[in-house]
């Protein structure tokens, strides 16, 4: 499998290298909805030397006044040879085609990418799309027949609803403070469900249950998909080095997915799931299907 | 000088008449299929014809929304939609997918296609992106400010249209799966519930953060640009864009004629006075039924544009429509849709010039019996009128 994922300061690279990951995720500084401070040229080499590559989030959208800051760091991005940018907004590949950086360039706008033209056409013009997470198996499968070798797939990972420039938490508190970030959520007042809330300087991120793709894995591992992505950027290294682990038994066939599922709930049983395959006419969760 | 563009929102060919009537210079609405706002009353292929030929007639453009983001089976049936609107004579289609600009420069190349706010364009370099694929407009994200739009202008030589006034989405367009995750509607394709404006405990771990007051809530006040006005018609846009197709005639109307005045006025005295100003502020105050607010143009990411405990109030002031006008003997045949009694004092709104006040004298139902109290919505009424009205006239109360 091909597994890519993320990567927050802490984390044993070792540990997902035995793991077979081939690539980390990191939140670009100051570019992305976390702002870890890692130092990426230092992460770069510390992958190189153990045969990981560095994959660097971007996923906000960035206002005019910030496009030459957003150039600036792609050149530092390409300098140190990253494997490559997942971004949400196009002026990153732009920019990057433009100037003639050399990192791939994967598109991750989380809810436009949802038919085979769309993807086909952007692909013209970058290497890479992660497929939406709100369409069904049936559309995703259709998808990556259409575009072999060219989709990821977010496998595993809270299902991002929302993106805003706004600062929720703040007006609504009251309060002048930018970031919110770890152990936020909210409950819909007539229902239980947590939702995750993440606020820092470039707005707010919603996020749902968490998406898992146990019972799909072989599927998918099948399939000519380019990247198989495990995101539990909300979550520790314990739950992500465990989660990797259980994807890891179910493709070797080592257990089958509904015992993987009943470990997955052990991990943290306040997490909400929802089933890849359930994504369909409907929005359920695995307990209510 | 090219004249900025004042575009505006129809849910139907009634409402798409007001507009233009109004003085819309442009009118966008969905059709039956490939459009957001499904509840929206939408456009039959007939509707459409006949929307084109009547605002072509008054000189003015018709766009097509084409802006959901489709799924593989949405695009059945999409090639002979885009053939049947060039067909028509539609002016543009508004659109937020590559693959949907892709299929309209291909069969229907006279549509000039104009990229949807759904795709949340907020800089040059991302416009450039569309620009090589052809695109003839972008329609800009709602959360850019006046500073970033001057940036931008004198980067790019694509025309850039920005909304004005009207509903915000709590989140970048397009960026939002709340309602499908909520509720099996997928705000994408035309389904959204407006969950942001739900109301939500805010928990911080175990402790939860409610204020007492009110729950939290991810909705969002109105835009109402007024104050940005001036510096808008400077700036270069080419289009000015007022958000509603789930509105009434009364609101397009209303929120029509004064942005109009303004514009107008601008381009004759070369600024808008503080009288049309005044004007304008009063009409769009009368309809507005949420709070408001100037939206991202200030530079700050202000808090005040959220809204809790959130009730849809409605305009009181509306209280009929006028249906049909027989100048012989000066009486007009009006639609109740507010109570009002004989002996009230009104208004006529019409497209051009002031409102005209009177004090209403005899109510009478078509059958020829008197009524003192019009209290029954969708009645129809015979009133005497003071002046020429028709069927694009409305009655108002007056305000004190």
């Amino acid at each position: 499998m091909n597994i890519l994922t993320c990567y927050r300061p802490g984390f044993s690279l070792e540990a997902l290298k035995e793991r077979k990951v081939t690539a980390v995720i990191v939140n670009g500084n100051g570019f992305s909805s976390f702002d870890d401070a890692t130092d990426i040229k230092a992460l770069k080499e510390e992958c190189e030397k153990i045969g990981l590559k560095v994959w660097v989030r971007m996923d906000c959208l960035y206002e005019e006044k910030e496009i030459d800051d957003v150039r600036r760091y792609l050149h530092y991005l390409d300098e140190i040879k990253v494997e490559g940018v997942m971004f949400t907004d196009l002026a990153v590949n732009e920019i990057a085609l433009q100037d003639g950086l050399s990192f791939k360039r994967t598109y991750t706008p989380e809810t436009l990418l949802t038919n085979t033209y769309d993807v086909s056409l952007l692909c013209e013009d970058m290497d890479y799309c992660v497929i939406s997470q709100d369409i069904t198996l049936k559309d995703i499968m259709e998808i990556i027949d259409g575009n072999r070798d060219r989709c990821m797939l977010r496998i595993h990972g809270p299902i991002l609803l929302s993106y805003s420039k706004r600062h929720f938490i703040s007006a609504y508190l009251k309060d002048k403070k930018d970031e919110y970030r770890d152990g936020y959520y909210l409950i819909e007042e007539t229902r239980t469900n947590k939702m995750p809330i993440v606020q820092g300087e470039r707005g707010t991120w919603l996020y749902g249950n968490v998406l898992e793709s146990l019972s799909e894995i072989k599927m998918l591992n099948e399939s000519p998909l380019a990247a198989l992505i495990i995101d539990n950027n909300l979550y520790g290294e314990s739950y992500n080095l465990a989660v990797i682990d259980l994807y890891n038994a179910v493709a070797e066939g080592k257990i089958d997915h509904d015992e993987a599922y009943e470990k997955l709930r052990e991990l943290d049983p306040e997490i909400g799931y929802t089933e890849l395959s359930n994504v369909q006419e409907s929005w359920l969760d695995k307990e209510s299907a | 000088m090219n004249k900025v563009e004042l575009l505006a929102p129809a849910g139907d060919l009634a409402r798409l008449k007001t507009a233009i009537v109004y003085g819309a210079d442009a009118v966008y609405f969905g059709g039956k299929q490939f459009s957001l706002r499904s509840r929206a009353s939408n456009f039959t292929n007939e509707d459409i014809k006949e929307a084109v030929e009547f605002a072509h007639s008054y000189g003015r453009k018709v766009f097509v929304t084409v802006n959901m983001i489709p799924h593989n089976s949405d695009f059945e049936g999409l090639r002979e939609y885009l053939q049947l609107l060039q067909e028509y004579g539609v002016d543009a289609i508004i659109c937020a997918s590559g693959a949907i600009l892709k299929l309209a420069k291909q069969y229907a190349p006279k549509l000039e296609v104009h990229i949807s706010t759904q795709q949340t364009t907020t800089n040059t370099a991302a416009i450039e992106y569309w620009k090589r694929l052809k695109a003839d407009r972008i329609v800009l994200g709602r959360e850019i400010s006046l500073d970033q739009l001057n940036l931008m202008i004198p980067k790019t030589d694509m025309p850039l249209e920005v909304f004005i006034h009207g509903g915000m989405c709590a989140n970048y367009s397009g960026r939002c799966i709340i309602s499908n995750f909520l509720t099996n509607r997928d705000a994408n394709r035309g389904g959204c519930a407006q969950s942001c404006r739900w109301n939500y405990h805010l928990y911080k771990d175990q402790q939860c953060l409610d204020n007492g007051e009110y729950l939290f809530s991810l909705g969002s006040k109105d835009m109402c640009a007024i104050e940005y006005m001036q510096p808008l018609l400077e700036s270069g846009v080419v289009s000015l864009k007022i958000e509603g197709r789930m509105k009434t005639a009364y609101y397009i109307a209303s929120v029509v004629k004064a942005y109009r005045m303004m514009i107008d006025d601008y381009y004759e005295n070369g600024k808008i006075s503080d009288e049309v100003y005044n004007k304008a502020y009063k009409l769009l105050k009368q309809v507005s039924n949420r709070d408001t607010y100037e939206g991202f143009y200030g530079n700050e990411i202000s808090t005040r544009g959220q809204i809790y405990n959130f009730v849809l109030t409605a305009s009181q002031t509306f209280l009929a429509n006028v249906i049909k006008y027989d100048p012989d003997k000066g009486t007009a045949v009006i639609e109740v849709r507010n109570n009002f009694s004989a002996g009230d004092r009104v208004c006529v709104f019409n497209p051009k010039g002031d409102n005209n006040e009177f004090d209403l004298g005899e109510l009478k139902t078509l059958e020829g019996e008197q009524v003192i109290t019009a209290n029954r919505p969708m009645q129809l009424l015979e009133i005497k009128v003071p002046c020429e009205v028709s069927e694009y006239s409305f009655i108002k109360g007056v305000e004190e």
